[in-house]
């Protein structure tokens, strides 16, 4: 029965993300329909629609997918390694130090403005800033301890970012620092797709490699390793899939928060408590609310689009206010 | 609006033209805080009398009189550096900080700004005020004379067939209609495809919007293309070189002929004039029209 529910689960959230997506291609600025516009009598006016879906809004589209995923699987992971319901490639710093290596390598790499190198920056920031965490946070991290590391490389990184901006030879970097503290997915290109999605694939397959052994995990470390789990490798492959994925998809979008965050929380009632089911169903899921968010910055017409963690932001922080008051209730 | 407009033409006028009043000698050390009356003092001012420029104005990048500024100390526009060079006239933009232009004020040194140059009267105006405070109002004519004969050698009629157009730079912008570029595409014989006016000049138009325009010529404006940026990174977007490539005819304008409307934008209307000239040749490439 219950394996039957998990199934429809996935199947519903990946019927989500598809709708979302094929809507992301379809849907335009103020919510314009780019169909009728394939269907032109004019031969130039079908070629241009064309051009417009396959060059600006299918790899837009692409782009909320496999990020999407991404920080939903890696949340999902990252809270079952982790055994901690705050944990988010956002929160603990993962993102904000892929930002910053993906800036550094952008502004002032030896190949500046090439975007094929951007995304090894971001890996590398990633894996530095989640590195350093563990080495703050220790062997066996309780929750304040975790947040706090995380919320210091934040700000340490974000900051670092924002000066490195300043500093950057660029006309045009101290407005770009908000593209890389709050993300978006505005005329991204096929390129930019071509060079991270790799990154990101191989992430997600060490990630969810881990998920039967995060299932052990939630017996605790020794049990899990009386099981004949490998700690260590558990943890590396988690934390270096965390790295690629998060890396490569925050060095082409930016930092796009609270996704990681809420997703697992919200998928948790429909699959239960065990970490590995719920890696599928996050990254279908992350999927879908990214999409969806991406749909919602395109409604307004005039003026430039607002930032996509400005939209994810909305939703998660209240998301992330409920949180805490359901936990205040729980330990009274 | 009408008092309000008529109150600043007489402020403009008033300021323009207090330090060269009857019998006052031309100012001798001269400090410009802005890229715009740089400019527009490097030309007309006695060579010497000029004893600071802003920071941009020596970059061949932004200024199209760098090499004049080469030589001549660089300011930040802060009010201590301003002071320090001891001014008796002080050059500076409708734009600039008032918390400097009041401290300079409260020291009794002259001000002349420069307004945001929206239209080919506005560069005059422009002109005629700085070579009036610099104390040369005739170099100021016969610089208008030379950029009104640039201008008619430029100018395109509008062919009957309309030639939609837009002017495009880095971040997405496109010049609006009510800018010295919309005034220069129009000169050419263009038809802009940003009717509608904007305050800041630029009008937001993703990648997307533009191929949905269906301009038949896009002028890129190239600015720093050699330093990364995001914003830039946008202009080598695939879809945008594919819609030029296949749709439209493009050009590229240096951004340091225009981000300052002086008589140095004739550069500007002489290649959308040749762009122009271009269309009633036959195509080279075959477009798919």
């Amino acid at each position: 029965m219950q394996r039957h529910s998990y199934l429809l689960v996935n199947l519903g959230l990946a019927l989500l993300a598809c709708v979302f997506f094929v809507a992301s291609i379809y849907v335009g600025r103020g919510g314009e329909l780019l169909v009728g516009k394939l269907h032109a009598i004019d031969e130039t006016d079908r070629s241009l629609a064309w051009l417009i879906l396959r060059e600006v809004r299918l790899p837009r589209a692409l782009l909320g997918l496999f990020v999407g995923a991404t920080l939903g699987l890696t949340g999902a992971a990252l809270q079952g390694l982790l055994r901690n319901p705050l944990a988010e490639p956002g929160l603990i710093g993962a993102s904000s130090g892929a930002a910053l290596g993906a800036v550094l390598v952008f502004y002032f790499g030896l190949a500046a403005g090439s975007a094929m190198l951007v995304p090894f920056g971001g890996v590398v920031g990633a894996l530095l800033s989640l590195g350093i965490l563990y080495l703050l946070a220790g062997r066996n991290p309780s929750i304040v301890t975790l947040i706090l590391a995380g919320v210091a490389i934040s700000a340490f990184t974000s900051a670092l970012t924002s000066l490195a901006l300043s500093l950057a030879a660029s006309p045009y970097a101290v407005y770009e620092i908000i593209f890389w503290l709050l993300g978006s997915f505005t005329d991204r290109s096929m390129d930019q797709v071509r060079f991270a999605a790799p990154f990101m694939a191989i992430g997600a397959i060490l990630v969810a490699s881990t998920a039967r052994g995060l299932d052990a995990l939630t017996l605790g470390e020794d049990t899990a390793a009386t099981l004949g789990f490998n700690q260590s490798s558990l943890k590396a492959r988690a934390v270096l899939g965390t790295g690629l994925a998060v890396g490569a998809a925050v060095s082409v979008t930016g930092v796009i928060g609270f996704v990681g965050l809420v997703v697992p929380h919200l998928v948790r009632p429909l699959v239960g408590h065990q970490p590995g089911r719920l890696l599928l169903p996050s990254a279908l899921a992350g999927a879908a609310l990214l999409l969806a968010a991406d749909l919602l910055v395109r409604l307004p017409l005039d003026g430039p689009e607002p930032k996509l963690g400005v939209v994810t932001s909305l939703i998660g922080a209240p998301f992330f206010l409920w949180l805490i008051l359901r936990t205040r209730r729980e330990t009274p | 609006m009408k008092p309000i407009a008529s109150l600043l033409a007489i402020l403009i006028v008033a300021s323009g033209l207090a330090p060269a009043r009857a019998g006052e000698p031309a100012p001798k050390r001269i400090v410009s805080i802005n890229l715009c009356s740089d400019v527009l003092a490097l030309e007309l001012a006695d060579p010497g009398t000029v004893k600071s420029v802003f920071r941009v104005a020596a970059d061949p990048e932004d200024s199209p009189v760098a090499d004049l500024a080469s030589k001549i100390p660089l300011n930040n526009a802060t009010a201590e550096e301003i002071l320090a060079a001891r001014p008796d006239l002080v050059l500076a933009h409708r734009f600039s900080s008032p918390f400097t232009l009041s401290l300079v004020a409260r020291a009794h040194v002259p001000v002349v700004q420069v307004k945001d140059a929206s239209n080919f009267e506005d560069i005059r105006d422009n002109v005629r005020a700085v070579a009036a405070a610099v104390g040369h109002p005739e170099r100021g004519e016969a610089w208008i004379a030379r950029f009104d004969a640039s201008l008619a050698a430029s100018k395109r009629r509008p062919p009957a067939h309309p030639l939609r157009a837009v002017i495009y730079q880095d971040l997405g912008g496109a010049a609006a209609a009510n800018t010295i570029l919309g005034a220069l595409l129009e000169h050419a014989g263009f038809e802009n495809v940003v009717t509608a006016p904007s305050s800041g000049g630029f009008v937001n138009l993703s990648i997307e919007d533009l191929i949905d325009k269906r301009p038949d010529f896009v002028a890129v404006g190239v600015y720093r293309a050699k330093e990364p940026s995001l914003a830039h990174a946008l202009l080598a977007h695939p879809a945008l070189r594919d819609y030029i490539a296949g749709h439209a005819r493009a050009v590229d304008l240096p951004a340091k002929l225009w981000t300052c409307g002086t008589p140095f934008i004739t550069d500007i209307a002489d290649r959308l004039a040749a762009a122009r000239d271009g269309f009633d040749e036959p195509k080279r490439q075959a477009s798919a029209d």
